[in-house]
C-alpha cells in the first residue's frame, strides 16, 4: 500500500503490576490499519485483544505500564500525547463501541442528551455545523443507526430500550462526530442473532460509506470471517497470524489459528470433527514463559520455539509468527 | 413409534402484571412437544420468546397455567412446584444452567456441589455419596484433585463440568441444558459439546438443549423446535429444518448465521406479549409474507410432512424457495 497507515503499532509491549506478580500482557505487537479498512482482532479471552485497544485510547488500567514500542495515529504519537490531547481525540477522531451498552451508557440521562454531550464536547472543532442545533443532530445520529421514531427515542432512558436498541444508541454515540477510526469491542455480545446481524451490517455499512478504519474485536471467528477484510489472531499477548480473511480460513499457517478454526462449529462441522485447542492459556505472570507462548500447547513445537520468539511482520500480506508453520509461505508478489 | 419419555400438551404459562388487574403476559402459549428416550431436542428462539420460561416450567421450577407435562405416563403439571421438589421424580429431570459461575455456590467445594442433590434426592450420604461423586466426576472428566477446589479456583471449562456432574449425580433421564456453553471460549466449548454428546450415548439420556447458537444446536440435536413470542412456530429434524426452513421467522433466523448468504432483514416491531389478540399471527407485524388472513386467524402448528410441523398459513416450501 502506498498510503501510510492511519494507525500504526510497532513492537508494542505492555505489562500490569499486580500483587500476584507482573502480568506480561502484550509483547512485540505490530499492527497497521489503513483508511477504510475493516480489520478483525480475534482470540480467546485473556489473549490481550481488549488490553491492546484500551492502550490505543489511553484508557488503560492504572496498573498498566507500556514497556516497549510505539503507536502512531495519523502521524501523531499516541503514547507521548498528554491527557488533554487524547481527550480531544477520543470521540472525535477515534471512537469506541463497548461490549455491554447497558453499563457503558449513563443510566440516568436521556440517550439523546448523551449524544448531545459528545457533540458539545467536540463542537469547537466543528464550527460550521453548529448552525444546526445539537438536538437536531442528536436525533439525526439516532436516525442514521436505523432507530425508528428517533425524536421520541431520544428522550428515552437506557432502561426503557431493548438491548439491541441500546447498542444502536452506543453506535450513534460513537459515530456522531464522524471519527476516522472506530474500535468495536465485541459489539454484539449478548444480542440475539438477528439483532447481531442487523447491528454488524449497520456498523460495517457506515464504515464503508464513510471510509472509516475499523478494528473489530471479537472471539467469534464466524463473525470476523463475514465482516472483516483482514484478520489478526492473538494468543496470550502475542499476535500470531495476520492475513486477508479468505487466506486465513483457507490456508491458516499458525497451528493455533488452525485449531481455533476447527473448534468453531459451522454449517459443515460434525460433533467429532471439532478439534479443540489442547491445553490452556499459559499464566502470563510466569517469568519462564516460553519464547513462543503457544509452544506448550503445540504439537509442532521444537527447542527453538521455547528459546527464540518467532517474529510477525503484520504488513498487508499473509504473515505468521511461527517457526514451523502449517502451509509453506507462498512466493512473494511484486 | 416409541412412547415418548416427555409429552407436553397445550402447555401455557401466563404472568399477572403487578398493579394491573386482569392484564396477562403470555410467556408460553399452546405448546406441544414430544421427546423420545435417548433423543436430543433443540429449542431455539430469541430473548423474550419464552424459551427460558418453558424450560423452567418443564423442569418444574415454575407452575404451568394450563396444559399437561406427561413424564413417564404421569402428569407432572398437576403437582405444584413446591411439592415436586421433594418427590423422587425430581431426580428424573435435571437442569444444567447457563453461567457456570453464577450457578455454583461459591462457598462449596466441587465435591460438596455435586454431593448436595445426592443427599436431598437420593438419600446418599457418607461413603456412598463419596463413591457416587467420584464415579460421576470420572464420567465428566473432572480430575480427582479438582474436587476439593472452590468455584473461583476452577477454570470456565472445569466449572461447566461441575455443573454437568451435579445434574448427572442423581441419575436423571432427561437433562435440560440452558445455553450450557454460552459463557465459554470456542475451544473449551468444543470440548464440552463433545463431552455432552458422549454422555448422552453412554448413559442413554434425553436432552432438551436450549441455545441461541444455531450451529451448536445443529451439532447436538436430532430435532429442533423454534419459538417465537411464546409459541412454537416450527419443528422438525435438525438437518432438514436448518437446510430448508419453512416458517418465515425460521428463515430469517437461519439467514442471520454468519456465512449463510443473503440475509433476510426483519422490519417492523415485535408485537407485545401482553394480552396478544388471539386471532392474529404473532409474527405478522414483522413477516415479509404477511397477508390478510394472518390478521384474522392465528395459524396452528400443523403437519407439513417428513416429520415436520409449521405454524404458518403461507409456509415457504422447497419449490417456492427455489
Amino acid at each position: 500500500m502506498t498510503q501510510p497507515p492511519l494507525l500504526e503499532v510497532k513492537d508494542f509491549g505492555l505489562e500490569f503490576r499486580t500483587r500476584g506478580g507482573t502480568v506480561h500482557a502484550l509483547q512485540g505487537i505490530n499492527l497497521a490499519l489503513h483508511k477504510g479498512e475493516i480489520v478483525g482482532l480475534v482470540g480467546e479471552s485473556g489473549s490481550g485483544k481488549s488490553v491492546l485497544s484500551y492502550a490505543m485510547l489511553g484508557i488503560s488500567d492504572r496498573a498498566a505500564r507500556v514497556t516497549d514500542g510505539s503507536a502512531t495515529f495519523g502521524g501523531m504519537d499516541l503514547l507521548q500525547a498528554d491527557e488533554r490531547t487524547l481527550a480531544d481525540l477520543r470521540g472525535r477522531e477515534i471512537s469506541m463501541i463497548f461490549q455491554s451498552p447497558r453499563t457503558a451508557l449513563n443510566p440516568i440521562r436521556q440517550v439523546g442528551l448523551q449524544i448531545e454531550d459528545v457533540l458539545r464536547r467536540h463542537a469547537a472543532a466543528r464550527g460550521p455545523d453548529l448552525r444546526t442545533s445539537l438536538r437536531e443532530r442528536a436525533v439525526q445520529a439516532l436516525r442514521e443507526v436505523a432507530i425508528a421514531d428517533p425524536e421520541r427515542r431520544s428522550r428515552a432512558y437506557p432502561f426503557e430500550l431493548s438491548g439491541g436498541m441500546c447498542q444502536r444508541v452506543m453506535i450513534a454515540l460513537a459515530l456522531a462526530c464522524r471519527p476516522s477510526l472506530l474500535i468495536a469491542d465485541e459489539p454484539t455480545t449478548g444480542l440475539d442473532v438477528t439483532t447481531q446481524a442487523a447491528v454488524l451490517d449497520l456498523i460495517t455499512g457506515l464504515a464503508r460509506e464513510r471510509q472509516m478504519a475499523t478494528l473489530f474485536i471479537t472471539h467469534d471467528l464466524g463473525l470476523a470471517a463475514e465482516y472483516c477484510d483482514r484478520i489478526i489472531v492473538m494468543h496470550a499477548g502475542h499476535a500470531v497470524e495476520s492475513a486477508p480473511t479468505k487466506a486465513l480460513f483457507t490456508r491458516p499457517r499458525h497451528p493455533y489459528t488452525a485449531r481455533l478454526i476447527s473448534s468453531t462449529p459451522d454449517e459443515n462441522s460434525r460433533i467429532d470433527s471439532l478439534a479443540p485447542v489442547p491445553g490452556n492459556l499459559p499464566d502470563l505472570r510466569r517469568n519462564d514463559l516460553p519464547a513462543c507462548r503457544f509452544a506448550e500447547r503445540c504439537e509442532r513445537a521444537q527447542d527453538r520455539c521455547r528459546s527464540e520468539r518467532p517474529p510477525l511482520d503484520a504488513g498487508a500480506g499473509h504473515a505468521t509468527a511461527c517457526w514451523h508453520p502449517l502451509h509453506a509461505a507462498e512466493p512473494a508478489h511484486g | 413409534m416409541v412412547e415418548p419419555i416427555l409429552r407436553v400438551e397445550k402447555l401455557g404459562k401466563r404472568f399477572a402484571l403487578a398493579g394491573k388487574r386482569g392484564v396477562l403476559l403470555h410467556a408460553v402459549d399452546d405448546v406441544y412437544l414430544d421427546i423420545a428416550p435417548g433423543e436430543s431436542v433443540g429449542l431455539v428462539g430469541e430473548s423474550g420468546c419464552g424459551k427460558s420460561t418453558l424450560v423452567r416450567v418443564l423442569a418444574r421450577l415454575l407452575d404451568a397455567t394450563e396444559g399437561r407435562i406427561v413424564f413417564d405416563g404421569q402428569d407432572l403439571a398437576a403437582i405444584p412446584a413446591a411439592r415436586f421438589a421433594r418427590l423422587p421424580q425430581r431426580a428424573d429431570i435435571q437442569m444444567v444452567f447457563q453461567d457456570p459461575t453464577d450457578s455454583l455456590n461459591p462457598r462449596y467445594t466441587a465435591r460438596e456441589t455435586i454431593a448436595e442433590p445426592l443427599a436431598l434426592l437420593s438419600g446418599l450420604r457418607g461413603a456412598a455419596a463419596t463413591a457416587r461423586v467420584d464415579e460421576v466426576a470420572a464420567q465428566v472428566g473432572l480430575a480427582p484433585e479438582l474436587l476439593s477446589r472452590f468455584a473461583h479456583q476452577l477454570s470456565g471449562g472445569q466449572k461447566a463440568r461441575v455443573g454437568i456432574a451435579r445434574a448427572l449425580a442423581v441419575k436423571p433421564r432427561l437433562l435440560i441444558l440452558d445455553e450450557p456453553t454460552a459463557a465459554l471460549d470456542v475451544s473449551v466449548q468444543a470440548v464440552v459439546l463433545q463431552l455432552l454428546d458422549q454422555l448422552r450415548r453412554d448413559l442413554g439420556l434425553s436432552y432438551l438443549f436450549v441455545s441461541h447458537d444455531l450451529n451448536v444446536v445443529r451439532l447436538l440435536t436430532d430435532r429442533v423446535a423454534v419459538m417465537y413470542l411464546g409459541r412454537i412456530v416450527e419443528q422438525g429434524p435438525s438437518e432438514a429444518l436448518f437446510r430448508a426452513p419453512q416458517h418465515p421467522y425460521t428463515r430469517a433466523l437461519v439467514s442471520a448465521i454468519p456465512g449463510q448468504g443473503p440475509r433476510i432483514r426483519l422490519t417492523g416491531e415485535i408485537s407485545s406479549p401482553i394480552d396478544p389478540p388471539p386471532h392474529v399471527c404473532r409474527f405478522a407485524s414483522r413477516c415479509p409474507n404477511m397477508q390478510d388472513r394472518c390478521q384474522r386467524e392465528g395459524p396452528l402448528l400443523t403437519d407439513a410432512g417428513s416429520a415436520r410441523r409449521v405454524a404458518c398459513h403461507f409456509p415457504v416450501t422447497a419449490a417456492a424457495a427455489a
